[in-house]
């Protein structure tokens, strides 16, 4: 886990993001940005990621989002709490995701 | 009122995507009183869809005024909104600084406005660079067109045997380039700026007057044959985009955003999935010789557009 992030910290989706699926990928586009054209804002999630972005909704731990991810991908514990917290350090980072 | 100064106070009207805006003010409007660019785009009279401005003079006391709620605060904006309107203030870079510098009224839809400046001065000068004497026309007409199946993309685009062309990129990407390696082969419609629209019969490129280095424009349109990414390179040729997450992420950020909230992004993804589904999109890897021209024509060539969109202008 993320030194810097408890794994009993709960986060939910941006009310000020837009998500669409495309092509089983996700791009997430902010709402609170300029107003002009869009530059580095967007964001898209692979499909490990949306499944994560899925599980991101202020019910669950992050610990509660890797185990399931841990189950569904079948991979390590560790890996999958490293993997959750680095993407939720960065949603966080992008005001993409808050606290829950 | 005088014979010599008729009602309408020299009432002007300009089409663009498909939209005329009737511009109205408190001050007579003569031809010196916006750029020449726009005389591309003047028009007659209203047209079936028409939005409507009018400038004022002498700020607004907003003093106990219910603006709603503040979406948006950005050197030169603060942007409130209510159920029932929309309101611009025209705000100072330093935050210490609470003057009012302009202020502006719309509809829930931007179908109608009503924009103060504080003095007649810049208007009575002329030479005025957007119809709402905001920095661009584009924050309030990116706003209309989403309602319209329709978007500003940061592109340049020109017809080329009556196929309409688009080239996406950002600032360097090489849109001047390509209009400027274009002309005497396609009708340019503008370097910077166009309007792509879904009429009922398909989608057609609009040229619009905020255009980048080449200050010609073209109020044209055409049916939308294809759409090119930019991409300078030390070769010339055009490759298929068939990567479609890609895609979709270039025309999010080439299109031009108004103050957004959900439903403009929702109705904005919506245009952006219908576009890829029905418009060929090309990856364009070129040098600024020019020799990716013939490629560009030929492609052009290969397309039969469609007879005129129903509706379309």
């Amino acid at each position: 886990m993320s030194p810097s992030l408890a794994p009993d910290v709960r986060v939910r989706h941006s009310d000020d993001v837009v998500a669409r699926l495309i092509e089983g990928e996700l791009l997430i586009v902010p709402l609170m940005s300029g107003v002009g054209d869009l530059e580095d804002e967007l964001y898209t999630l692979n499909e490990t990621g949306r499944a994560i972005w899925e599980k991101l909704d202020g019910s669950r731990t992050i610990d509660d989002v890797a185990r399931e991810m841990a189950r569904e991908f079948d991979v390590a514990e560790e890996t999958a709490r490293l993997d959750v917290a680095n993407l939720v350090e960065e949603l966080l980072g992008r005001k993409i995701l808050v606290a829950g | 009122m005088s014979k010599a100064q008729p009602p309408w106070n020299g009432r002007r009207w300009f089409q663009i995507g498909g939209i005329t805006i009737q511009v109205d003010a408190d001050r007579p409007i003569t031809s010196q009183t916006f750029a020449p660019k726009f005389e591309a785009f003047a028009v007659d009279g209203p047209g079936s869809d028409t939005v409507f401005i009018h400038h004022r003079f002498g700020l607004p006391d907003l003093q106990g005024r219910n603006l709603g709620r503040q979406v948006y605060r950005k050197t030169p904006w603060a942007v409130f909104e209510r159920p029932d309107a929309w309101f611009y203030l025209g705000i100072a870079m330093d935050p210490d600084d609470t003057r009012l510098f302009a202020f502006a009224e719309f509809d829930r839809e931007h179908s109608r406005g009503t924009i103060w400046s504080p003095t007649d001065g810049r208007f009575v000068q002329g030479g005025l660079n957007s119809l709402t004497t905001f920095p661009t026309d584009q924050i309030v007409l990116a706003r209309v067109l989403a309602d319209r199946r329709a978007c500003y993309l940061h592109s340049s685009a020109g017809i080329v045997k009556g196929a309409g062309l688009l080239f996406l990129g950002h600032s360097e990407a090489g849109k001047s380039t390509t209009a400027g390696m274009l002309d005497g082969y396609a009708e340019i419609l503008c370097d910077d700026r166009n309007i792509v629209r879904r009429w009922p019969d398909g989608f057609r490129v609009h040229g619009t007057w905020s255009h980048g280095e080449i200050p010609r424009v073209s109020a044209a349109s055409a049916p939308l044959a294809a759409i090119f990414l930019l991409s300078k390179a030390e070769e010339n040729r055009l490759v298929k985009v068939t990567d479609r997450v890609r895609l979709a992420t270039v025309l999010a950020a080439c299109m031009i955003k108004p103050v957004v909230d959900v439903g403009w992004w929702e109705k904005s993804l919506d245009l952006i999935e219908t576009m890829m589904n029905e418009i060929p999109c090309y990856e364009m890897r070129f040098d600024k010789s020019g020799a990716i021209v013939p490629a560009l024509l030929d492609l052009a060539r290969s397309f039969s557009p469609t007879t005129r969109a129903e509706g379309a202008p």
